[in-house]
């Protein structure tokens, strides 16, 4: 493993673009072959009681807690250093914007990563999502949402060492209440929490004699993996910028890859996040054309743009005071077993339950 | 010929199996929807949707980019 950081550190931001474009091919051909999908899983359950694309987003953070904690134990990836486990809790963004992020998905006809993966069979409606997705995103980080949602973060985010507690990693927080090392209770509500999502997972005979969707957890859970041990080795704490290690998560690297491509000729390497979004369409583009199934589409009618557009502005916002969306913070970021992904993974399950509702209501209301 | 027929063309998932599930519950007990989709994905939902629902999936194809399913209407 020393042979091969040595290696990456020799071109790091080679190393993260190429890895990222594959492991965005992987993910992309995997999402596009399986039909893995946040909020279809949430449809499948609203509208008929299927619970078996649920439990393979389920089973896919199980394996990326697996493998994320393996690495970090292994000294691989070194989690601390990730967004997910900062000093402040800011409940008010995990909350209100996982809400907003998972109402949103629903009229946008899907999560950020399912557009991505839409744009690649040749969905152009998907492409327009993902443009207003990657402009509310930037105007909420830095752009006219900027002020107020530093405003609110300042004022409701919680600053936790004043409080006792390190991070916001599930092994400090207990560590506060009771006995013991903070690693060692990370370990124990690490294992514990693993052991209820695979028993969630499989105690469903229908979820254990479902191949296609237990491949695919699997499979997105191992693409998770794969981002944190590319993103944990090129890691250099002592580089003049380093660069934090992450994983598969797309709305603020979707706002990136809009910025790389007006920017090219400003010499911008694109990081690992905005070639983890070009890999997803191009690989959902070869999913879609080695199937036969790529196809330009378009808005159906002037509904239908309202509703996709109306929900992919959700996203861009929810996402950015949430920190993340269906994969950033409901796999990604449940593997660092921060508090803030659980609780955004609640809140975009939350929205999406509530999006599908108002949905089916305004169509009934339609016809 | 089936008894409704649900035009969904052009809408994107959720929204063809929400409209069938509204439609289905608007035919008679034995009778037939038949409902016309574009959105790749359809062909798994309502699989799905006719697994969990007990509705037969009695008919299931794709002409040109667009997915025909027609479903028949469960007793219960």
């Amino acid at each position: 493993m020393a042979a091969l950081r040595d290696l990456i550190a020799l071109h790091p931001s080679a190393w993260l673009a190429i890895g990222g474009l594959l492991i965005g091919v992987m993910f992309g051909f995997i999402v596009s072959r399986t039909n893995f999908c946040t909020m279809g899983s949430i449809s499948d359950i609203v509208s008929f009681g299927d619970y078996r694309r649920f439990r393979a987003w389920v089973l896919a953070g199980a394996v990326a807690i697996i493998g994320a904690q393996a690495l970090a134990a292994a000294g691989v990836v070194p989690l601390a250093k990730s967004m997910y486990l900062g000093t402040t809790f800011n409940w008010f963004g995990h909350s209100v914007g996982g809400l907003m992020f998972g109402y949103g998905m629903v009229f946008a006809g899907g999560c950020a990563s399912r557009n991505l993966t839409r744009v690649g069979s040749g969905d152009l409606r998907a492409l327009m999502a993902l443009l207003v997705v990657g402009v509310f995103a930037y105007m909420t980080i830095g752009g006219i949402l900027g002020p107020l949602r530093d405003i609110i973060e300042r004022t409701t985010a919680i600053n936790l060492p004043t409080r006792g507690i390190a991070t916001q990693g599930i092994g400090d927080i207990l560590a506060r209440f009771v006995p013991g090392s903070p690693a060692g209770l990370n370990a124990l509500a690490g294992v514990l929490i693993v052991a209820g999502m695979l028993l969630y997972c499989f105690r469903s005979a229908d979820f254990r004699g479902s191949g296609s969707h237990i491949f695919s957890g699997l499979a997105v859970g191992l693409c998770v993996i794969t981002g944190w041990a590319l993103t944990g080795l090129a890691f250099d704490d002592l580089a003049e910028r380093p660069t934090a290690p992450i994983s598969l998560t797309f709305i603020r690297p979707t706002a990136d890859a809009l910025e790389w491509l007006q920017r090219f000729t400003a010499g911008m390497v694109p990081g690992f996040g905005v070639a983890t979004v070009f890999g997803a369409i191009l690989g959902a583009f070869l999913s879609a054309v080695s199937t036969g199934r790529f196809r330009l589409a378009t808005f159906s009618d002037v509904a239908d743009t309202k509703r996709v557009l109306f929900g992919a502005a959700l996203m861009g916002i929810g996402g950015v005071m949430a920190l993340g969306c269906t994969l950033g913070q409901a796999i990604t970021g449940i593997s660092t077993l921060a508090l803030g992904s659980f609780v955004t993974f609640a809140a975009i399950v939350a929205g999406g339950v509530f999006g599908m509702r108002r949905l089916e209501a305004a169509l009934a209301a339609e016809t | 010929m089936a008894d409704k027929t649900i035009d969904a063309r052009g809408a994107n998932c959720p929204i063809p199996i929400l409209k069938a599930k509204k439609g289905i519950g608007e035919v008679p007990v034995g009778g037939t929807l038949e409902v016309l989709a574009t959105d790749p994905g359809s062909a798994a939902d309502f699989q799905a949707f006719a697994r969990q629902t007990g509705h037969t999936l009695v008919e299931q194809g794709e002409t040109a980019g667009v997915y025909r399913f027609v479903l028949k209407r469960a007793s219960a």
